[in-house]
């Protein structure tokens, strides 16, 4: 355990650093990688992105994502592809295969380079492990939009996500409010070395700490973001710590199999579990009560947004440094009354492949 | 017996393999009820021709009639369905199931149909019936590994005759049993024969031949040369046809005089296996170890060779003990060892001809670990050379050499680490009667030259022909001595049998 | 073999000229280095009659033993670690499958998970950043118009052929692989040998991971996943036989490139990622299966 926040001590200090190199846009870059700054980000980071006129060149755009098993990216690809046709612009959508395929996407990058597009979007499989690839794009002249998953590097020209320190806050708030400031809580974070796993977790704590000082964190846990690291790693956590009352999850894939666990060990209702997104799994055990709340993203958006962002810049139009797509609370209560075409691809829509 | 009209029928057979002409223009024909021997030396085409008639290769060119009709024979199984059945060298049945299963296998009448469900009554029965119309004494509920050889290779034979065959081909059939089971092998033949069923029979041993066939049709360097009667042909005659010449003395020995004591083993022993193994041999000596199957011999070859453990005893080379714990240590005292099964334990199949010459003493050719590949190579060209290693070029694989060049290839390599100790362990199994000749004269050439050989052979008259002693072994124990001059046929076999001179 | 690396090149650079861009010929040997490295040290397993499953994993736990050292004691420091590192988890195979006689597929079976574990433990399953500028250079610099990975592999190359054709250990590995207990039967110190083919093996992948970790200017315990199979198809594709004694390094050059321009040349004519898997297997088999027929037709 020790060494986890030892490491992610470093990431965020990476990230700080990295920052420092870039001059005048150097507060708001710093801002947006820090939770400790979040504050200031959520003040400084545009929060609308209106889509540019359509310019008079086709663009070539590659975008590079982790994987397309979670409908959170299938919403994302949605939003890229559904953008682009919109701006006259064709997309390469390539991804990654999963969180443990780094090296598959460092050559899916290389490979957009060497293929000459106009720009490259990448959501990151890991923050750090893409620094190469995004600066050989950089240094080949080719402009990078990081979208949803940040990279540990300068050289983007923007960074386009949920404010996950929020997403972590309010996770933390709602599960403050239900455990009426008393609990034991244990948290999945996600992909190891993503930059929302580890600003959502850190966030998380730091509300928790802050605000309910009597919700203890019992555990942590990373994983892949697949429903059966969630179902093991919960089933595992419900023998260590008979007396849990609370999960987080960094995002709903390990939300569906840790409501499994809690399912099949008989505790629902007497287990407040929290997530992030909002897959038709999630959306079921929100109705039966087993997940009570998840924080919904906007991956058509982030989606659009990259597209938007690629081709302003490419334009020579002013491009911000930061931007936060919007966040709601999905719950039993609102559940049928919310506006989700910002949060899912259309219901038969299926990603090209091909 | 050669008026009736022939079952099976080969004109103008043509194989090739790339680079080889594996048969040209080879005939055969095969009448009901007759054994047809088929000879030539390892590499004449016997082996390529079985594999034609049997559905393992296509001919290029040529017909096979079976009956006066033209028939395409494309797989082993189409073979089977024409009543053609080949026994191999290796066995193909299934050693951890039954003899009644292994003889009906995919065959077992069934009780229920749909379900697939055994008539296991059923099976036993007609198992008994197969067996006892071979006057055969086998339990077919026997489990086919716990039976001996003999009995396996009829449980082949009960197989091919419940699968209606016509035509039995016997590959080597006798290279494994022992004098007693061949007797038994040759009475089934005899039932067969009464049964119509005609047989191929392949084999080395020109006794046999002219013991049990009919006919026998003779190759040569993958040609045709004659079909005779086995009656009426001497085994010198035959001989003669199958390698293109006479062969004055079958085992040219070379004159050379003992001298000093070069191996001396005293009280060899490993627990349950050898017990007190001591015997010398002196330079310019073939010293011959005969016995049965399983009597150790080649345990005490490998046992001397470093390559088993022992548990006690010592070797002395030229007076002195060494400590041989391992292959490496045998070689650096100058001990070499001809495996006896070739194939496993000699060469090294997928490799050239050169690199398997020269495998053993690669310190020689290298320095700190590095090679000479071109000096290598010209060493081995010699040693091709000089023990006229038939072979087109030095990178040919070893696999595609006959039996005979393969087992020089094996000498070349021991040549070349200098040794003086040479352990033959059945020098001449599987190898043709030209090049058994070239090996002998290569054992007198090393003798000549000052080397001392223990050669291990099942073959009493090369035992006989080449050894100046011959040391008798049964059970893990030497029960006697011969010279040269007191050796018999009948005395070493009893004392093998019976364990007393 | 070569006549299908050609036919490929050609079929790739007409469809996307790009295919011959300088900065794509860089960028399929930078990707392919990785591969090729892992491959080599294959190829030695496989010719011994062995297999080492384990090189997948060892890229992993090499990659976080030199993160985890450079970021203590240095850049130099770092990549002599992982070398190392991969050099004694070979060495642990050689020990296993040579003294206690484990079968080498099981052995290497056992260090793939172990290695990912341990890679996972030491790392405490996040990346580990920070890494020197400097380092990055290894992975992505250039000598000349050739990435360094490129120079890297090719090195090794000459270097594995020159083991393997002209020295005692390289011609022994063929013999072990051939014919095992004509081997022992012919004085060879089997066991020690075996031993050094892993080794080898080991420091390979040790060699392969130091380089992924530059690229990923990170060190990170998830890498390296399914690489083990490919370095073995790699091996096998280009003519390699799996039971050992058959092959060399050139017929694994042409595996590596086989894989490499059909990963890289379906890219870029934008082929799927799922259907790029499919040709993958097809061409696996299929070209075992046309050497196998080639074989029986002599």
């Amino acid at each position: 355990m020790k060494m986890k926040r030892f490491s992610a001590a470093v990431t965020v200090a990476m990230l700080t650093v990295a920052g420092c190199g870039r001059g005048t846009q150097t507060s708001q870059e710093t801002a947006a990688g820090t939770p400790g700054a979040a504050d200031a980000t959520v003040a400084q980071a545009v929060t609308d992105f209106p889509r540019p006129a359509k310019p008079s060149k086709a663009y070539r755009i590659g975008v590079s994502i982790p994987h397309l098993a979670n409908p959170h990216y299938v919403g994302q690809a949605y939003g890229y592809i559904d953008e682009a046709q919109s701006l006259g612009a064709q997309v390469t959508l390539l991804e990654a295969g999963g969180y443990e395929h780094l090296d598959k996407q460092v050559s899916q990058v290389e490979d957009l380079i060497a293929s000459k597009v106009d720009a490259i979007i990448i959501a990151a499989v890991s923050g750090p492990g893409t620094i190469g690839a995004v600066e050989a794009a950089a240094a080949a002249g080719i402009p990078v939009i990081n979208v949803n998953v940040m990279t540990d590097s300068d050289k983007v020209v923007t960074r386009i996500r949920s404010d996950d320190d929020v997403i972590g806050r309010m996770q933390a708030d709602f599960m403050g409010e239900r455990l009426k400031g008393a609990g034991n809580v244990v948290m999945l974070r996600g992909a190891p070395g993503t930059s929302w796993a580890e600003i959502r977790g850190n966030a998380f704590r730091k509300q928790l700490a802050a605000k309910y000082p009597n919700v203890k964190v019992l555990g942590e846990q990373y994983s892949q973001s697949t429903p059966a690291d969630g179902l093991r790693l919960m089933e595992d956590f419900l023998q260590t710590f008979p007396q849990i009352s609370g999960v987080y999850n960094g995002a709903d894939s390990t939300a569906v199999g840790a409501a499994q666990a809690v399912k099949g060990a008989g505790k629902v209702g007497s287990i407040v579990m929290t997530a992030t997104d909002f897959q038709l799994d999630t959306e079921k055990f929100i109705r039966e009560g087993v997940i009570s709340a998840s924080v919904l993203q906007q991956p058509v958006t982030m989606g659009r947004w990259g597209v938007r962002a690629a081709i302003s810049y490419l334009e020579k139009k002013p491009v911000p440094p930061v931007m936060f797509t919007g966040l709601m609370t999905a719950t039993k209560e609102n559940l049928d009354s919310l506006d989700l075409t910002a949060v899912r691809a259309p219901a038969r829509w299926t990603p090209p492949t091909r | 017996m050669t008026d009736a009209s022939p079952f099976l029928q080969l004109q103008a057979i043509v194989k090739r393999f790339p680079g080889v002409l594996a048969l040209n223009n080879v005939g055969l024909d095969v009448v009901p009820g007759e054994v047809h021997a088929l000879l030539g030396e390892n590499g004449a085409g016997k082996s390529t021709l079985i594999k034609v008639i049997s559905g393992v290769y296509r001919p290029d060119a040529g017909t096979i009639q079976i009956d006066g009709r033209p028939v395409d024979i494309r797989t082993p199984h189409d073979a089977q369905a024409l009543g053609i059945s080949t026994i191999y060298q290796e066995f193909t049945l299934a050693a951890d199931m039954t003899v009644a299963e292994n003889i009906f296998l995919g065959r077992e009448p069934l009780r229920v149909r749909a379900l697939s469900i055994v008539d296991r009554k059923a099976l036993i029965r007609q198992t008994r019936d197969v067996l006892g119309s071979l006057d055969l004494q086998i339990d077919p509920e026997a489990t086919v590994k716990h039976l001996g050889v003999a009995q396996q290779q009829m449980v082949e034979i009960a197989k091919a005759l419940s699968l209606d065959a016509r035509l039995i081909i016997m590959d080597e059939p006798t290279a494994t049993l022992t004098s007693h089971e061949i007797d038994r092998l040759f009475e089934a033949i005899a039932r067969l024969k009464q049964r119509q069923v005609a047989v191929i029979y392949v084999s080395h041993r020109l006794d046999e031949v002219k013991a049990v066939c009919d006919r026998a049709t003779i190759l040569r360097d993958g040609t045709f040369v004659a079909a005779v009667p086995v009656g009426s042909t001497t085994i010198d005659e035959m001989i003669r046809l199958m390698v293109g010449r006479d062969l004055k003395d079958k085992f040219p020995k070379v004159k050379s005089e003992p001298r000093e004591e070069m191996l001396r083993v005293e009280e060899l022993t490993r627990k349950g296996v050898l017990h007190g193994i001591s015997f010398n041999v002196r330079r310019g000596e073939i010293v011959g170890i005969a016995g049965l199957v399983g009597s150790k011999r080649t345990e005490t070859a490998r046992a001397i060779f470093g390559a088993d453990p022992i548990d006690s005893g010592r070797i002395l080379l030229r007076g002195t003990p060494v400590s041989v714990r391992t292959p490496g240590d045998a070689i650096e005292h100058g001990i070499a060892l001809v495996p006896e099964d070739r194939k496993r334990q000699g060469i090294f199949a997928t490799l050239s001809v050169w690199e398997n010459v020269v495998l053993s003493a690669l310190r020689r050719f290298s320095r700190k670990g590095i090679l000479d590949v071109r000096r290598e190579k010209q060493h081995a060209q010699e040693f091709v050379a000089s023990l006229r290693i038939a072979t087109p070029d030095l990178e040919k694989r070893v696999l595609d050499l006959s039996g005979g060049n393969q087992q020089k290839v094996v000498i070349a390599k021991w040549l070349n680490t200098n040794a003086e100790v040479f352990l033959f362990d059945e020098p001449t199994r599987g190898i043709d009667v030209g090049g058994k000749i070239e090996v002998y004269r290569l054992m007198g050439e090393l003798i000549s030259r000052g080397a001392a050989i223990v050669m291990i052979s099942s073959e009493l008259p090369e035992i006989l022909g080449l050894s100046d002693r011959i040391l008798v072994m049964r059970e893990g124990r030497i029960c006697g001595e011969f010279d040269r001059a007191d050796a018999t046929e009948e005395n070493i076999l009893n004392c093998a049998l019976r364990g007393a001179a | 073999m070569p006549a299908v690396i050609v036919a490929l090149a050609i079929v790739f650079g007409s469809i996307n000229p790009n295919f011959w861009s300088a900065t794509n010929l860089a960028n399929v040997s930078r990707q392919m280095s990785i591969l090729a490295l892992l491959a080599l040290g294959q190829t030695f397993a496989i010719l011994s009659g062995g297999i080492d499953l384990s090189v997948g994993s060892l890229l992993a736990l090499v990659s976080v033993i030199c993160a985890q050292q450079m970021k203590n004691f240095g850049l130099f420091e770092g990549i002599t670690a992982g070398i190392v590192a991969g050099g004694l988890a070979g060495l642990v195979n050689g020990l296993i499958i040579a003294r206690a006689r484990v079968p080498p597929f099981i052995a290497t079976l056992g260090m793939l998970v172990a290695a990912r574990g341990a890679a996972l433990t030491l790392s405490g399953g996040l990346p580990i950043a920070g890494l020197p500028r400097e380092f990055l250079v290894l992975g992505a610099g250039y000598i000349g118009p050739v990435p360094i990975p490129t120079v890297i592999a090719a090195v090794a190359f000459v270097l594995a052929h020159g083991i393997l054709r002209r020295t005692r250990f390289g011609r022994y590995v063929y013999a072990m692989g051939s014919n095992e207990e004509a081997a022992v039967l012919s004085g060879i110190n089997v066991a020690n040998y075996k031993m050094l083919v892993y080794i080898t093996s080991g420091l390979f992948a040790g060699i392969a991971g130091v380089i992924l970790t530059s690229r990923v200017i990170s060190g990170q315990p998830t890498l390296g996943e399914v690489q083990e199979l490919y370095s073995i198809a790699a091996v096998v594709i280009g003519g390699g036989r799996i039971s050992g004694g058959v092959g060399g390094i050139g017929t694994t050059l042409m595996g590596v490139l086989v894989l490499g321009i059909l990963g890289n040349g379906l890219n870029l004519v934008q082929v799927s990622s799922y259907i790029q898997n499919i040709v993958i297997g097809v061409i696996i088999v299929g070209a075992v299966y046309v050497d196998l027929a080639r074989e029986r037709r002599r």
